[in-house]
């Protein structure tokens, strides 16, 4: 039974899926059935340190760099419209094999081209994070972003993050204005 | 409260209204929509042919839509408000709002391609009604936006109408339910009359004596008004002939508001405050003792920018779609419209779009061969 998370929520994974080696990220929202540009939501993985940095950009995974440089983290590529059932834009994460120093990894969705095209995510219907096992296909957490946003363009839609030796996910929800670029100096990056 | 593009506020009264801050820009149409965003049937739209709900939460009064929240089918989890051009798009039309005491939604025209328009969504959220700021559509205008809301739209036939007039007409056939079987004729009429240069006149359904109320509205773009610019006036005005011979004029100039049960000017809008325009009533029960109506519009402050003004007559007929002429080809150095006519003959009533432009009243009246006495006056 997954745990469905609002705003601020945690659930802590040793408990709600214990045996689970292989989380998978979905990320979805509903393609715009009105005319004008496709609603292109992006996902960016931030892979951060103690510091809530990134060592290098190796770790920013992203539509132009789909694996992170240890291969825990993959990025299964670039939904352009959001059209299809279910994950539109999906993350797979080997959590043995992440890194010790990663800390934390936090899940971010920019709308691209957000400014030219005058979208925000008050505009994109039914937009939600979900954590699934891999290998079961049991879904263990979901947060439906959905009433919260209006004018932003980038969202913090969850993070996965360790907490006495054990993996959280928590639901974020945290919402600014600008595109990706915007988001990345936070991260110590360029 | 300035709701923006995707905004989402909560509404905490039941009873409340929504008022468009230009008229007769759009046709409205309002969407009654289930969990699944499509309506339940024919009475899941609202629009001037249908302008309520039966239950009555949601109605249509002119350029205000009033809702009851409070008895609103449980089966409606969302009401969609849109408005849809017949020709063009927004870009071509103002900027214009949305509004109540309490919030306001904008639309601008900038870089608009859509002819159809979701302004604004009513809906149930964790069992509080909210309202969302959509400002989205589509360029195709109303048929794909009904389709979008699971309403089937046919194409007009392709054959001309026999009649003499351009009727804009889209026959939409709501999804059947599997009980309505054999199938009964679910077509919403959204057909409206249009007279044109080409195809001036419309005789109305019904002989004189028979019809109800008959409203002549007329409105316009008023335009921006401040400390150094005044927004454009528009009086509607109407010259009445009886069949005994009788002749009367009905405008807010001269105080001539009404000519007994037989006519009557609703108001002046002279403040532009009001979004409805200026309207006549005209009863339609005693069109028998009536030679002729003849409706005219003058500015009576303000350049003559009849382009500026786009202004749109009206007619509304108890049992037919709205008769409308648009006021085109204005001349700049004429501030006198005459817009339109009814005429009566042989217990028959006619609708006539005439739009001739004149210096005033007196050159009107001669070319219409009224022969009244007209002096200057001022309200």
């Amino acid at each position: 039974m997954a745990v469905n998370l609002s705003k601020g929520g945690k659930v802590d994974l040793s408990k709600e899926a214990p045996s689970m080696k292989n989380v998978t990220v979905g990320l979805g929202w509903d393609p715009r059935v009105t005319d004008g540009a496709d609603f292109d939501l992006d996902a960016s993985i931030f892979m951060l340190n103690a510091e809530g940095k990134c060592q290098s950009d190796k770790e920013f995974i992203y539509y132009n760099n789909l694996k992170s440089a240890c291969g825990s983290v993959v990025h299964t590529g670039d939904n352009l419209t959001g059209e299809g059932d279910g994950d539109d834009e999906s993350i797979e994460i080997a959590l043995d094999k992440v890194p010790q120093d990663v800390q934390k990894i936090v899940f971010l969705v920019t709308i691209h081209n957000a400014e030219a095209l005058k979208l925000n995510f008050g505009q994109v219907a039914n937009s939600f994070i979900r954590l699934l096992d891999k290998d079961s296909g049991q879904e263990v957490a979901k947060y439906e972003l959905g009433e919260d946003f209006s004018t932003e363009t980038a969202l913090i839609f969850g993070e996965l993050y360790r907490h006495n030796g054990v993996w959280k996910f928590g639901a974020v929800g945290q919402g600014f204005t600008g595109g990706l670029a915007a988001a990345l100096p936070q991260y110590g990056l360029n | 409260m300035e709701l923006t593009a995707g905004a989402n506020a909560p509404i905490d009264t039941d009873r409340f209204s929504l008022t468009f801050s230009e008229l007769g820009l759009m046709d409205v149409s309002i969407f009654m929509l289930d969990s699944n965003g499509k309506v339940l049937g024919d009475e899941g739209m609202v629009f001037y042919g249908q302008p309520k709900t039966p239950e009555g939460s949601v109605s249509i009064n002119g350029q205000k839509i009033d809702f009851d929240l409070s008895c609103m089918p449980a089966s409606i989890e969302k009401v969609a408000i849109t408005g849809t051009l017949d020709s063009g798009n927004f870009s071509q039309k103002p900027l214009f709002k949305l509004f109540n005491d309490q919030y306001t939604l904008s639309f601008s025209p900038e870089g608009r391609t859509e002819a159809a328009l979701i302004f604004a969504e009513i809906y149930r959220r964790n069992n509080q009604w909210k309202m969302r700021c959509v400002s989205q559509g589509f360029n195709g205008g109303l048929k794909p936006l009904a389709e979008s809301f699971g309403v089937q739209v046919e194409s007009p036939p392709a054959s001309e109408p026999a009649s003499n007039n351009t009727q804009t007409s889209t026959n939409i056939q709501t999804p059947s339910k599997p009980e309505d079987a054999p199938a009964t004729d679910k077509r919403l009429n959204l057909s409206k009359i249009n007279l044109t240069k080409q195809s001036p006149k419309i005789n109305l359904d019904k002989v004189a004596g028979a019809l109800g109320d008959i409203k002549a509205n007329l409105n316009w773009i008023k335009g921006k008004t401040g400390f150094f610019s005044k927004g454009i006036d528009l009086d509607l005005g109407a010259y009445v002939e009886f069949v005994n011979g009788d002749k009367t004029i009905i405008q807010a100039l001269g105080n001539r508001f009404r000519e007994g049960d037989y006519i009557q000017l609703l108001g002046d809008d002279r403040t532009g405050t009001s979004t409805d325009g200026e309207s006549i009533l005209v009863n339609g029960r005693k069109l028998n003792d009536v030679k002729r109506i003849m409706f005219y519009a003058f500015i009576y402050e303000g350049v003559s920018s009849w382009d500026k003004a786009q202004g749109i007559f009206t007619l509304h007929v108890p049992g037919m779609p709205p008769i409308e002429t648009h006021l085109t080809d204005g001349v700049a150095n004429k501030s006198f419209c005459c817009v339109a006519a009814l005429n009566v003959k042989a217990g028959r009533v006619e609708a006539e779009r005439i739009n001739e432009y004149f210096q005033g009243h007196k050159d009107c009246d001669s070319a219409f061969g009224w022969n009244l006495e007209w002096t200057k006056g001022s309200k």
